[in-house]
């Protein structure tokens, strides 16, 4: 990056009689980098420096937790197959499933209270605050409560057996087809105070002048949401679009505490991460042996998959936010 | 940070930036402090049972007054962070000068590192144990002793006696027996035996099954299956999972959604007439629930006429870091921990089977426990497929609870395991 800015001779307007002279001193572009150095020597030293080692550690074989020989693509074969290719699939998919629900029910709930909140104004600030409050929970916290909630005779069961709805425990985390979904309303219902000030904010910018025109022009509120809010609102979706795909593929913690690093019941909830701490920490209940150039090849992928990912999706919605504005 | 200033870059900011760089470079280097107190070495231990805290702490307390010139710091990391909290630390020289190690495949990652020292010569007690443990402690290349034992853990039936007496039962002898006294329990609103491997604990059921197997598989099936002459599919384990099944009826309520914790808890509290376990749980149950009257038999087998066997195993060992701060110290402590004392002061405390047997138990359940070792075969997809990856246990444990509810096939579940061992596993090498 270079510091030095070039001095213009106008701004186009009138043209001034001598230009002042700016001389551009290089000692400020040395200043700056003194500044930065301190950040910079961090984030080398603990971000790029290990990313580029566990990049080139991938094509390495390990045996014991060092890197014994140099085996080029070897890993990533392995990766893709026999049964670890059934279990990467497995997890990308449950990724996928993880992100659409919390990128479609997470931000449409989220759009929805926040612009109930929007309409009610200053007086509702008290809900505001009470649907964000499971966000300042840490995630493992928030899981470990579901699973108390969830438990087998426990609250939600007493609760329903009690009014006679169920007659039988639940079992909701040890049933293969409703662990997950579980497992996503939870991050949801533990996120959901995000969107609703991320669009709550996006609202709040906007002059309200059009919110009264259209009030004065009839439109009723079902289509001043969506013909007027959503759109204004575009550049906060993009935001959250972005941050639900990141925390969805690195969805770890709750899975973890649910339903520990096997994502169980027989990898029902196994995410590419927690499928990736087995391979390289082994498992809880000494399930396994650790296989390090196999998570390597995994964290590698995974890190080569987000960045491009992210990457387009942030291109292509700067691009629609220009045609936009 | 470059000494000669460029000259245009004002004094303050060098300065500063210099100053910043510089705490930066110190932070880094920082070491962690050497901990001497009193003028004693103190010799740092690392182990994953958070719950033996206490325990350790009197043990090591009564080896401190009779070797006044050593401090030992007992430090306990839970299970899920162990492995990794240990290697990262070994690699980086900062580990401790103890450590708890894991035993058969699980200890080889550690000593293929190089990270751990043999104890052959330093701790001359371990030449004179049993073969079956020591093949919890040795390298399988060079065949080297990496740790001093603490417990030879065994599997089999807890069994709450008061439920029993109140219900006129006595101890099954065969398998018939064990479900009519189930039912008996079940109709008497008793939860016959607690279970659960929900949320990632079906390590748990693992655990049942090595003391369930035995009744189905025998105590011969080990060294043939080591020899490579059967695989998990042979119909004798095929049916030592299906037993598993077909205890359902009687497994806690909910069971699918019922992790290992809660299981414990309701034969803690006496909802539950048995559990079915490692003799780990001997200390834990007694020391949360002090009144609970239990007792302990192997699983029961099916012809009257047969013995019942229990599955064995090395739960762990202590072993010594190779760049350990306080080598001499720490080697003092491994060889006070090979000893009968030391072996007879955790027994005391704990209630776990030691790894010695010149001992006297005075723990009834442990005089349990000490009766069905007599009769022992090692735990077969622990000590046996454990040595590389994927484990036996990555395919069973994780198919636990659904093979259970009916939704996998033992037979399936047995082939799964054949077809992922079978990628590493060779017959008379381990």
């Amino acid at each position: 990056m270079s510091t030095d800015t070039v001095a213009t001779e106008s701004d186009g307007t009138e043209p001034m009689p001598k230009p002042r002279k700016r001389t551009v001193r290089r000692a400020h572009g040395l200043a700056g980098w003194a500044f930065l150095l301190p950040a910079l020597l961090v984030y080398v030293i603990f971000l790029v420096y290990p990313m580029i080692r566990s990049l080139l550690g991938s094509l390495w074989d390990w045996r014991g937790m060092r890197a014994q020989s140099f085996t080029g693509l070897d890993n990533f074969t392995r990766l893709f197959s026999g049964q670890n290719a059934d279990l990467v699939t497995n997890a990308f998919w449950h990724n996928v499933l993880w992100f659409i629900g919390v990128l479609v029910v997470q931000n449409m709930i989220g759009l929805l209270l926040a612009y109930i909140l929007f309409v009610r104004g200053a007086r509702w600030t008290f809900f505001q605050n009470w649907f964000f409050f499971p966000a300042i929970l840490s995630p493992v916290l928030v899981g470990a409560l579901w699973r108390l909630i969830l438990t087998p005779d426990g609250p939600l069961d007493g609760v329903l057996m009690g009014m006679g709805i169920t007659s039988e425990p639940l079992t909701l985390l040890g049933n293969g087809s409703t662990a997950l979904w579980v497992l996503i309303a939870v991050d949801i219902w533990n996120w959901i105070g995000l969107p609703i000030l991320v669009f709550l904010a996006g609202l709040n910018a906007l002059n309200p002048e059009i919110f009264e025109a259209a009030r004065l022009d009839g439109a009723s509120s079902g289509r001043t949401l969506f013909q007027i809010a959503v759109p204004l609102v575009t550049p906060s979706v993009t935001t959250l679009a972005v941050l639900s795909f990141i925390n969805s593929f690195n969805q770890f913690d709750i899975v973890y505490v649910m339903q520990g690093v096997q994502g169980g019941p027989n990898f029902a909830t196994d995410t590419l991460v927690t499928f990736f701490y087995r391979l390289a920490f082994g498992a809880q209940g000494s399930v396994g042996i650790t296989d390090v150039g196999l998570a390597m090849a995994l964290g590698a992928i995974l890190f080569i998959f987000m960045t491009a990912v992210s990457g387009m999706a942030l291109r292509f919605f700067n691009k629609r936010a220009e045609m936009i504005q | 940070m470059n000494a000669t200033r460029p000259r245009h870059v004002p004094r303050r900011l060098a300065v500063g930036a210099a100053l910043v760089a510089g705490s930066l470079a110190v932070s880094l280097t920082a070491c962690s402090p050497g901990g001497d107190t009193d003028g004693s070495t103190t010799v740092t231990i690392w182990s994953w049972r958070t719950e033996d805290q206490a325990a350790m702490d009197r043990i090591f307390d009564s080896f401190e007054n009779e070797h006044p010139e050593i401090t030992v710091d007992f430090q306990t990391i839970p299970d899920a962070e162990y492995q990794n909290r240990v290697s990262t630390a070994l690699q980086g020289g900062q580990g401790p000068d103890i450590v708890q190690l894991k035993a058969y495949g699980e200890l080889q990652p550690l000593i293929d590192a190089a990270l751990i020292e043999p104890l052959d010569e330093l701790v001359p007690e371990l030449d004179s144990l049993p073969d079956t443990t020591k093949a919890g402690l040795r390298g399988i290349e060079d065949g080297n002793l990496y740790g001093v034992p603490y417990s030879i853990v065994n599997t089999g039936v807890f069994y709450n006696k008061e439920i029993f007496t109140a219900n006129a039962l006595e101890v099954p002898q065969t398998y018939d027996e064990l479900i009519a006294a189930s039912q008996t329990l079940l109709d008497a609103g008793v939860i016959p035996i607690a279970a659960g491997g929900a949320n990632g604990t079906s390590w748990a059921l693992e655990m049942a099954l090595a003391a369930v197997a035995p009744s189905q598989i025998g105590p011969e099936f080990y060294d043939e299956a080591m020899a490579g002459k059967v695989d998990f599919t042979d119909p004798r384990y095929v049916a030592a999972l299906q037993r598993m099944v077909d205890m359902l009826p009687y497994y806690s309520p909910g069971f699918q959604g019922v992790d290992y914790t809660t299981a414990t808890q309701q034969f803690i509290g006496g909802d539950a007439a048995m559990f079915i376990g490692g003799s780990y749980e001997n200390g834990s149950f007694a020391s949360q629930n002090p009144d609970l009257d239990f007792g302990f038999f192997p699983y029961p087998v099916d012809d009257p006429a047969d013995t019942a066997y229990t599955s064995s195993f090395v739960d762990g060992s202590y072993g010594l870091p190779v760049d350990a701060e306080h080598r001499d110290a720490a080697i003092e402590v491994l060889n006070f921990m090979a000893t009968a004392e030391f072996a007879q002061m955790f027994m005391d405390e704990l209630g776990w089977p030691p790894a010695r047997d010149d001992v006297e138990p005075k723990n009834p359940v442990l005089l349990d426990m000490m009766a069905a070792m007599k009769n022992q075969t090692p735990y077969l997809t622990h000590v046996g497929f454990k040595w590389q990856s994927p484990t036996a246990s990555s395919v069973l444990q994780p198919a636990f609870v659904d093979m259970i509810m009916g939704k996998v096939a033992p037979q399936s579940v047995a082939e799964q395991m054949t077809e992922a061992v079978q990628e590493w596993f060779t017959p008379n090498v381990y």
